[in-house]
């Protein structure tokens, strides 16, 4: 196998199902973005999160000798994690508003959490705060129409691989993200002015 | 053209999937491009919002995980091959049995467990009706049955009416 930084995906998950480790470290870099995204984007950032995150790559690790490679290992990845995040938010029961509000472990870590994960602008403080508006508005989504928003909007899936992902029909993606960006851009208006 | 129509659309549009026709026409419409306007702001909007990656050390603290579950994993692989089959042991035992010129005790105590197990199915019912059977037999061929019905209080009828009264509780 070439050094794991230069492997493709189907050399990291023979190299992995052989018995080497660390080739799986590359995958869960690889698609830790993915994965955060996805688990972060429904969830809300914070403690319980992250461990969702570690979830979906052990669950990963668990699987790879049933993914026949006939999907993108991404979408495979996108899908255990929304699963993972669907099943969490149904575990924890509270209602819109609370979902976004981060684990009280990490109350103190709010602003860091978020200031990590900052691209670099030229105005952090204003991107920090552009970040907590669209997740607060994201939070307000019923999970269904969030779930269609995060993936399509957020990580830019195209409606196909939504419908393939969250196992709905086509049309369903599309009726459902219809109300999503609805719902979104009345809840940014203020904010952003979008109509 | 109704509004799913659209939607569907302006999302394969977005997407890159229409064909050059498809797009043509969407781009000769100023309201349809005006809304792909519109949907291209939410998108970037939202896509700038998306977290890049979770907390630092995220990778060590998985992969530590994967490491404990890998090690978990190779220990039940390693039991498992270092078992034979379920029945094993019980072949085992019944050869050393017969080797020791003990296979008729090794017999007798499977017989024995059988028929401890089959008891309660077999032999109650079994000894009820034998009973059963020996009562209406004695009352009706032996001189004394008289004397044993007078001593139970059974009627002293012919042997199917006395069955009838024990099946019939009457």
């Amino acid at each position: 196998m070439p050094s794991p930084g230069q492997a493709s995906d189907a050399e990291l998950i023979a190299a992995t199902l052989a018995g080497e480790t660390a080739a799986f470290g590359e995958i869960v870099r690889r698609y830790e973005g993915v994965v955060a995204a996805t688990v972060i984007g429904m969830m809300g950032p914070g403690g319980e999160a992250e461990d969702v995150g570690q979830e979906v790559m052990i669950k990963l690790y668990r699987s790879l000798d049933r993914f026949r490679g006939a999907a993108q290992l991404k979408t495979y990845v996108t899908r255990i994690a929304m699963n993972a995040a669907l099943d969490a938010l149904r575990r924890r029961k509270r209602t819109l508003r609370h979902l976004f509000t981060p684990d009280t472990r990490d109350d103190d870590r709010w602003g860091d959490a978020w200031q990590d994960r900052l691209p670099s602008g030229d105005d952090p403080a204003r991107d920090l705060e552009n970040r907590q508006t669209v997740h607060a508005a994201l939070a307000r989504l019923k999970p269904e129409f969030r779930s269609v928003a995060v993936l399509r909007l957020m990580q830019g899936y195209s409606v196909d691989e939504v419908a393939t992902i969250l196992d709905v029909a086509h049309g369903t993606v599309l009726s459902r993200l219809s109300r999503a960006k609805r719902q979104l851009k009345d809840l940014l208006k203020g904010e952003y002015g979008h109509e | 053209m109704n509004d799913d129509r659209i939607d569907d659309l302006l999302e394969r549009y977005l997407d890159g999937s229409l064909t050059p026709e498809e797009r043509r026409a969407v781009e000769a419409r100023g309201d349809l491009t005006r809304r792909l306007a519109d949907e291209t702001a939410l998108r970037d909007l939202v896509r700038q919002a998306a977290p890049r990656r979770f907390s630092t050390g995220f990778t060590q603290r998985t992969m530590r995980a994967v490491a404990a579950e890998a090690a978990l994993a190779r220990q039940l692989a390693d039991a498992r091959a270092e078992r034979f089959g379920p029945s094993f042991q019980t072949r085992v035992m019944r050869r050393i049995a017969r080797e020791q010129g003990g296979g008729g005790a090794a017999f007798g105590g499977e017989m024995g467990e059988m028929l401890s197990r089959l008891f309660p199915r077999v032999a109650v019912p079994a000894l009820a009706t034998a009973c059963a059977v020996i009562i209406a037999n004695v009352s009706g061929a032996t001189p004394g049955a008289g004397l044993i019905e007078a001593m139970l209080g059974l009627p002293t009828q012919a042997p199917s009416e006395l069955a009838l009264w024990i099946w019939g509780g009457a």
